[in-house]
């Protein structure tokens, strides 16, 4: 297994970016594109629209915050492969100097 | 159902800005696909094993809910923004309908019932009356035709909002899309154009952003398309220069200065820069927002680098024209210069005829000649025939409306590939352009005439006749005296060849692009306006090479 754990973390946190900017984009865009039908009366295909723009964007609110997870698991892994290679490192360091004595 | 009043108090206004809102989110959400597809990519690159397949498959699986949002978005405006353009469409009829009414004379209730109100003096007269019964008949007939327009409208809004795929319906495969495609032999441009066609617009979307190299390049899919996929391939490849040239000069800083490995490294940093700098120049005039709109049609870095790049949207112009560069081409020997030729081209052709629109595109495609020794090699011209055929035929599948008027332009080396082309299958095209030509590219007893019946055999017969073959050569092109050489086929500039010799000037071998007679000329021929093309008529032995 190979593992550049700065880059890795550098990804995790723009991956983690991506999921906060569509969650905080798509809930500021909520209103306005729910409202913008209005003034249609009699119309069944606003009814239909507004159900689909409320359902549109809890999906894509609930997609923005699968993907900040994934941002914050990929980085959590790589931290976790850090701290295993440091005490591995650190078992080595001290194997060594038991040897050394 | 959308009754009287309701269809005049209707405000299609808002419809169309819930379209735009829903349509911009759909774009910045294609976006954000990207961004997370490309972090599952890099990712890939630094991380291996079992965690990280997995997480780059979450990321991929992410990318593809975002692309499925963004479609679902694009369909909202597409439902929204037809509807409102009905709903408009239907409260005009209804309003003109409501003036009639007036003239009748009669009115309309809040209900849309019609009712005549005839002056005393019409009712002694049956002719008047009649007129009046018909005129309420009308009215009556037009607020109908306006209320079922709306309906209708209505309808098939509703029906398409209803079958909008959700962010969470189950992803579309875009390998399963992948393995439609038709391959080998069957996949002839008209075969590609049927298969995207037959795609979901989610597996389209799927296979651009998941698959750009598959379908960039692809003859018989949308010029929108391809540049959507390419543009991705483009800046992968920026980004790997980047990363590339800080890993160099990272590893320079470590290096003895004077050691070969520096020299080396040296080397190597200076093309990559230039390659980085003829990156970003390209992307640029993809992105320059004061020039005509560009479409990169292919992207294909490997070795000299291929790349097809359209001014203006061939699929939508009234004029396209290909312009197949020659010798040394590769996307970083001199494309640069061809962008600027396109970019030319394209607004002389709008400037000779502004109520047409002309697309123009550089084909730089094959593996062209890298100097002028190997450019008496034939098998440059022969070994890009075939695609340079399913390129134009792709352009003929892909088009909208009405067929665009083709031509086909080769300069230098260019003539020669383009002209063997054409003399090997029928291309499709208008007209054929050979500027600056060291020969047709056909055999050497070929002329302007024998392209007419290529195809013939297949009962696909090209048509191409000879008033529609052109030459040029301005005065001061050195390519004159080696003109004809057996390898590359006849000079088509001679007399006996019988093509139609255009007006070039003083252009020099590189520069006709800078030459006002032969870009006059030129957009003429590209805009049909044969008449007025200035036929040159100096004979072959005039033209002038420097005497001293």
């Amino acid at each position: 297994m190979e593992l550049d754990i700065p880059k890795v973390k550098g990804i995790a946190a723009k991956v983690g970016k991506v999921g906060d900017e569509v969650g905080e984009y798509v809930a500021r865009a909520r209103g306005d594109i729910e409202q913008a039908g209005d003034g249609n009366v009699g119309f069944a295909s606003v009814k239909t629209y507004k159900d689909v723009a409320v359902r549109l964007n809890e999906q894509t609110v609930k997609l923005a915050e699968r993907t900040s997870t994934s941002g914050e698991s990929i980085a959590t892994a790589a931290a976790n492969h850090d701290y295993t290679d440091s005490a591995q490192a650190l078992k080595l360091h001290t194997a060594g100097a038991d040897m050394a004595v | 159902m959308v009754d009287y009043a309701e269809l005049k108090n209707a405000d299609p206004e808002r419809l169309t800005r819930a379209a735009e809102k829903a349509g911009r989110v759909g774009r910045d959400l294609d976006q954000f696909a990207e961004d997370v597809l490309k972090q599952g990519r890099a990712l890939g690159g630094t991380w291996t094993g079992k965690d990280a397949d997995a997480a780059v498959q979450e990321l991929t699986r992410h990318g593809r809910d975002y692309t499925q949002a963004h479609v679902a978005y694009l369909g909202v405006e597409k439902a929204m923004g037809t509807l409102g353009q009905k709903v408009t469409a239907a409260k005009k009829i209804l309003d003109a309908a409501e003036d009639y009414a007036a003239t009748v004379p009669a009115t309309i209730d809040a209900d849309g019932r019609v009712t005549a109100h005839p002056p005393p003096e019409a009712r002694k007269s049956d002719g008047w009356m009649a007129s009046i019964s018909q005129g309420v008949k009308t009215v009556a007939a037009e607020l109908q035709r306006a209320l079922d327009m709306a309906n209708a409208a209505d309808t098939e809004a509703a029906s398409a909002l209803a079958g909008l795929e959700m962010p969470d319906a189950p992803d579309a495969d875009p390998l399963t899309a992948l393995g439609t495609m038709p391959t080998g032999d069957k996949a002839t441009p008209a075969a590609i154009k049927k298969w995207w066609d037959s795609l979901s617009e989610n597996e389209r979307e799927l296979l651009k952003n998941e698959y750009p190299d598959k379908v960039g390049a692809l003859d018989g899919v949308p010029a929108v398309d391809r540049d959507d996929a390419n543009r991705i391939l483009l800046d992968e490849r920026r980004n790997g220069v980047d990363e590339q040239i800080k890993g160099i000069e990272d590893e320079l800083t470590r290096t003895p200065a004077d050691s070969p490995a520096a020299d080396y490294m040296r080397e190597k940093l200076e093309k990559l820069k230039q390659e980085k700098d003829n990156l970003d120049n390209l992307r640029q005039r993809l992105d320059d927002p004061n020039k005509k709109e560009a479409f990169l049609l292919k992207f294909d870095p490997a070795d000299d680098g291929r790349v097809i790049l359209a001014v203006g949207n061939p699929d939508k112009a009234d004029n396209v024209l290909t312009h197949v560069p020659g010798t040394g081409g590769g996307f970083n020997d001199g494309f640069r210069e061809d962008i600027r030729r396109a970019d030319i081209e394209q607004r002389d052709a709008e400037a000779a005829d502004p109520s047409k629109s002309t697309s123009a595109i550089v084909w730089q495609d094959y593996d062209a000649p890298g100097d002028l020794l190997s450019a008496g090699d034939p098998s440059y011209a022969d070994d890009a025939a075939d695609d340079l055929r399913d390129f134009q035929h792709g352009l003929r599948e892909t088009h909208e409306g009405e067929p665009s008027r083709n031509t086909l332009l080769g300069h230098s080396y260019g003539s020669t590939t383009v002209g063997n082309a054409a003399e090997n299958a029928n291309l499709k095209i208008d007209d054929l352009v050979l500027v600056a030509s060291p020969g047709s590219g056909q055999g050497l007893g070929g002329d302007a005439g024998d392209f007419a019946d290529v195809g013939a055999d297949k009962g696909d017969r090209s048509g191409l006749t000879k008033d529609h073959v052109w030459a040029a050569r301005g005065n001061a092109d050195i390519i004159a005296p080696i003109s004809g050489v057996p390898q590359l086929g006849p000079d088509p500039m001679e007399d006996g060849y019988g093509a139609r010799t255009f007006e070039s000037g003083t252009a020099s071998h590189t520069s006709y692009w800078d030459d006002d007679h032969f870009r006059r000329n030129l957009s003429r021929i590209v805009t049909g306006r044969h008449d007025d093309v200035q036929e040159d008529v100096a004979p072959i032995d005039q033209i002038g090479l420097p005497t001293n």
